[in-house]
């Protein structure tokens, strides 16, 4: 496949997105179920373990310079082994746009356009995300370069207006909300709440500094965490937990409670802005990731073929679910609990089959010379 | 029916006087290569011996309304089949020659400089005026070219010599040619020749042309030249052709002087603080004002011609040493892929040259400012002056430099930074600010203040139409005020402001088309979209704002935030001249406090990184030394750069 070159900072950007748009969906609700009082030490703490989970796909692409997750696993267990551990990555990243795609089409439709029928807000966030991912992984990264710090100044000013409506910090307390054992095993299944950080692995080849690879992956999991943190502590600092667990879209509620003075009240529908930007963002980076891993599993010269047929079947699939509730358990229940396996469990595996059949690194190194 | 063949009868052996010998050997052209192609007889029915005679043929052009009949019938039609792309009139004639070729041209061999493009006439000059002259004649279609001047007379010497003057009436200066070509050859001419008249192929003999050369024509630009498509685009471009009998040489005397428009006030880019002219017309006047500003040697000024017809000329203009030769090769290669007859304006040249055709932001920026220019020629762009255009080409160019003005730079610069944050927002509102009203007030009411929701409610309330028609009413009427202010005479130009204020914007709240509010916002976007520097980037936003209007219209904030997405998603990938026209919020490149914002000009120490110069530093990094209140002075600052 023909690579397009993308710069260190436009990918951690883009990165940065993918890992935080979740903030605008109900996952601060879950957290905040999860973790009660703690849920941004949960935050910390699952960051921590996507790091880890990280530094171990770190290693394991170390050993194949230059090459890409889906080439490097091919390269490990040869085309026949490697097929369902490759089309299990294209799969979760299928599975990522689909839940994202469903979530925000129903926040855009509980928020601001209550009438208008679901399938028109997924066809057009769905198309205009599959046009970029089109255009190339270019205007993916490029998009997201323009409109991340929109998004953020859009999400800080929001966060800094919500503030004086009634925020107490005494709410954060008591600090290790369901006990610290209870906290550290919930952080360890919510580290799927970074798996997006594979995007990096398909990109490598993209890269025009592969060797900034680790760096990237780290800093835009604790970016992301600061950034999510933040919306958290807000969050929790004006809704207690069991009333903020009640909340489908925390962020929507906190833009909903800004009233400064008798001309900035109900503004949420102004931030919509940065859910759609960030929703369009994330749908364009999963879904090239989607199409790129299959591309390169298939062994194609361009990815762009698939842009079509990759849509229709996220949109397919992103109808499946009956309801809100139904997706979002999608999410919450299966993806953001059990996804760090398939996601970091492979490379570790992969690691040690890699080590004993010789495959890449120094062993590559000396059979090339 | 007897009476209509009795008379085609008769025009089929009448020729008409009417019928010019172009047309007649065009046709002769066309009708021997049909005869080639094995056509002949094969549609003719009917025609009978018509087609073997040229006369009864060149009558068919003159048939008027029987032409159409007369084509139906296999003939050839009134008029000369067009030539395809490519082909010379010439060349067919050539190809035709020797069948039944009975045109004087054609014996004397005149008919290949029968051309209309001065690159195909045939090289030599030879030695013989007179048939220089009927060549001349030849290719510039004299006598029935009235523009043409030939004027013969005789060098008085011991051997008296023949000569002629060609130029083109109203495009060189008759006084010039009067005292400094004519009078000292017909009246001057007989000083006694001197050493560097003798030509050396010629041994002793001194040679006529060579002593007209050195001092005999008084004129600051004379070239000699062997070539006599050299003299055609000579004459063509305003210079006087001198030609004498005996030598196979000729002198191509400057002497442009048309009419022209002195350097004015710029009409789209005024200032306050700055400089007040702008480019005209004449590519000279303009490639001068570029060198006052920028007194180098190494500026370079390259030329090209582009149109086989209009052969319009092009300055290509850089800065040797510093432009990034990358850059220079690639837009000589694309002026030089240019194939087309007609082109004179450097907005149809820049269509040519663009990255994205389809898409509707410029990638070429434009300007009239000679200041701008000779800035951005400092900063590694490559400038394209095209004659007879008072707009200079400016590439690469990205969107945020589309956005600034020559005064940003002239300000100091917090001021130059709130212009330009003014034109920043100015720009969102022109694009979106429609959008935005009638999406708030059709789906998102409640982000209107109470108040102002009950304002805009009573005001509309007389209104009988929904807010997006009542807006696209609004903004169609503003349409075309804007439209007939620029193309309507000067005299009445105030009228239609009178109009578009009074009628368009009181009578119509008044009748109840459309609500106050809605005055003011369309207003608003009005004067918003005026801030916007560049007049393509405006036309952009024109086009745009109904895009926006439409979304809005139809889903609302999520609608407008989805077009702006696929927007920048589109526009992230176009280039110019290789530039990502986001450059440099996207992809990086380090702006030097020159993006939205303008830095202090003593701390933009490099150049924009974009044009990839060969030289990115502009000055040393610390250049107000002496100013030590700045933590900048001798004692803290460190020399560098340069």
């Amino acid at each position: 496949m023909r690579h397009e070159q993308i710069g260190s900072r436009e990918a951690f950007f883009l990165l940065f997105a993918v890992l935080s748009a979740k903030v605008f969906l109900s996952t601060p609700r879950y957290i905040a179920e999860d973790a009660q009082t703690a849920a941004w030490l949960l935050i910390v703490l699952a960051a921590l373990w996507a790091a880890l989970g990280w530094a171990i796909m770190v290693a394991f692409l170390r050993r194949f310079p230059g090459l890409s997750l889906i080439e490097a696993v091919e390269q490990t267990l040869g085309p026949y082994l490697a097929l369902p551990v490759q089309l299990v990555y294209t799969g979760l990243f299928v599975y990522v746009t689909v839940v994202a795609l469903r979530q925000f089409a129903e926040t855009v439709l509980s928020a601001i356009l209550p009438i208008t029928p679901i399938s028109v807000i997924s066809v057009t966030l769905l198309g205009a995300s599959a046009y970029a991912c089109y255009l190339g992984l270019e205007s993916v990264t490029r998009t997201a370069r323009f409109f991340v710090p929109v998004v953020v100044f859009l999400v800080t000013s929001l966060l800094l207006l919500a503030i004086p409506s009634g925020a107490r910090a005494d709410q954060l307390l008591p600090l290790l909300g369901p006990g610290p054992v209870a906290l550290l095993w919930r952080s360890l299944q919510r580290s799927s709440l970074f798996i997006e950080v594979l995007l990096l692995g398909v990109l490598v080849p993209n890269l025009k500094e592969p060797e900034k690879m680790p760096r990237i992956g780290y800093q835009a999991i604790f970016a992301s965490a600061l950034f999510w943190l933040a919306v958290e502590v807000v969050f929790q600092m004006l809704f207690p937990y069991p009333a903020g667990a009640k909340n489908p879209f925390p962020l929507l509620a906190v833009a909903r409670l800004i009233a400064i003075g008798r001309f900035l009240q109900r503004v949420e529908s102004f931030f919509i802005f940065a859910w759609i930007f960030a929703a369009a963002i994330k749908l364009s980076g999963m879904l090239y990731g989607a199409i790129s891993s299959y591309a390169q599993l298939l062994h194609l010269k361009s990815y762009r073929p698939l842009t079509a047929p990759f849509l229709v079947l996220v949109l397919a699939l992103s109808f499946l679910p009956s309801n809100l509730i139904e997706a979002t358990q999608w999410d919450r229940g299966a993806l953001r609990v059990w996804g760090a396996v398939p996601a970091f469990a492979p490379p570790l595996l992969l690691l040690g089959i890699a080590a004993i059949r010789g495959k890449g690194g120094r062993e590559r190194a000396r059979h090339k010379g | 029916m007897a009476a209509s063949i009795w008379q085609r009868l008769s025009k089929l052996v009448t020729p008409s006087p009417q019928v010019t010998d172009d047309a007649f050997s065009l046709y002769e052209a066309t009708r021997q290569e049909r005869k080639d192609d094995g056509e002949e007889g094969g549609g003719g029915k009917g025609r009978g011996t018509s087609q073997d005679d040229p006369q009864s043929d060149r009558t068919g052009q003159d048939q008027g309304g029987d032409g159409e009949k007369a084509s139906d019938h296999g003939g050839a039609s009134r008029f000369v089949q067009p030539r395809q792309a490519g082909e010379r009139r010439g060349e067919r004639k050539r190809a035709g020659a020797g069948a039944d070729d009975t045109d004087d041209a054609d014996k004397d061999g005149l008919d290949a400089y029968r051309t209309d493009d001065p690159n195909k006439v045939p090289d030599p000059i030879d030695r013989s005026l007179d048939l220089n002259l009927k060549r001349l004649k030849t290719v510039f279609r004299i006598p029935q070219n009235k523009d043409l001047v030939l004027r013969e007379f005789i060098i008085s010497r011991d051997t008296p010599v023949k000569g002629a003057i060609l130029f083109i009436d109203g495009m060189a200066a008759k006084e010039i040619i009067d005292w400094a070509v004519l009078q000292p050859l017909m009246l001057l001419a007989d000083l006694p020749p001197m050493e560097a008249d003798r030509d050396p192929q010629l041994g002793q003999q001194p040679d006529i042309l060579e002593a007209a050369y050195n001092h005999l024509v008084p004129i600051n630009q004379v070239s000699k030249t062997d070539r006599l498509p050299d003299l055609v685009k000579g004459v063509l471009a305003g210079g006087t052709a001198i030609v004498l009998d005996g030598t196979d040489r000729a002198l191509v005397v400057e002497t442009k002087g048309w009419e022209h428009r002195s350097v004015g006030e710029p009409k789209q880019e005024a200032v306050i603080r700055g400089p007040h002219e702008a480019f005209n017309e004449t590519m000279r006047t303009n490639t001068a004002m570029i060198r006052r500003r920028l007194k180098t040697p190494a500026l370079m000024t390259e030329f090209m011609e582009i149109g086989r017809l209009s052969n319009v000329e092009v300055a290509m203009m850089y800065i040797d040493g510093l432009t990034n030769t990358a850059l220079v090769d690639e837009v000589r290669t694309r002026l030089k892929a240019i194939k087309v007859d007609y082109v004179s304006d450097s907005g149809t040249i820049e269509q040519f040259i663009e990255d994205s055709p389809f898409s509707l932001y410029p990638s070429i920026l434009s300007t009239e400012r000679p200041d701008r220019t000779a800035a951005f020629l400092s900063e590694g762009h490559v400038v394209l002056i095209v004659n007879n255009n008072p707009f200079a080409l400016v590439v690469p160019i990205t969107l945020v430099g589309l956005m600034h003005t020559a005064e940003d730079a002239y300000l100091r610069w917090p001021f130059g930074s709130f212009l330009r944050i003014l034109r920043t927002v100015s720009y969102f509102v022109a694009l979106s600010l429609p959008a935005l009203y009638v999406a708030a007030t059709a789906y998102h009411h409640e982000t209107i203040p109470t108040d102002l929701a009950m304002a805009i409610a009573a005001s509309r309330e007389a209104v009988p139409f929904p807010v997006v028609v009542e807006v696209l009413l609004l903004a169609f009427s503003f349409e075309l005020i804007t439209e007939a202010a620029t193309r309507v005479p000067n005299i009445i130009g105030p009228t239609i402001g009178i109009v578009g204020a009074l009628v368009l914007g009181q009578a119509a709240v008044q009748a109840g088309i459309v609500s106050p509010i809605l005055v003011i916002v369309i207003a608003m976007t009005a004067l918003a979209a005026f801030t916007v520097p560049n007049y393509n980037l405006s036309n952009t936003l024109r086009v745009l704002r109904y895009v926006h209007l439409l979304a809005g219209s139809v889903l609302g904030f999520y609608g407008i935030a989805v077009v702006f997405f696929v927007d920048v998603a589109r526009l992230s990938v176009q280039r110019s001249f290789g530039v990502p026209m986001l450059n440099p919020i996207t992809p990086m490149k380090g702006g030097q406090g020159d993006v939205i914002l303008r830095g202090p000009v003593f701390h933009m120490e490099k150049r924009p990184r974009y044009t990839y110069p060969q030289e990115l530093n502009r000055q040393p990094p610390i250049v107000r030394k002496w100013d030590r209140t700045q933590g900048s002075g001798p004692s803290k600052g460190k020399e560098g750069g340069g």
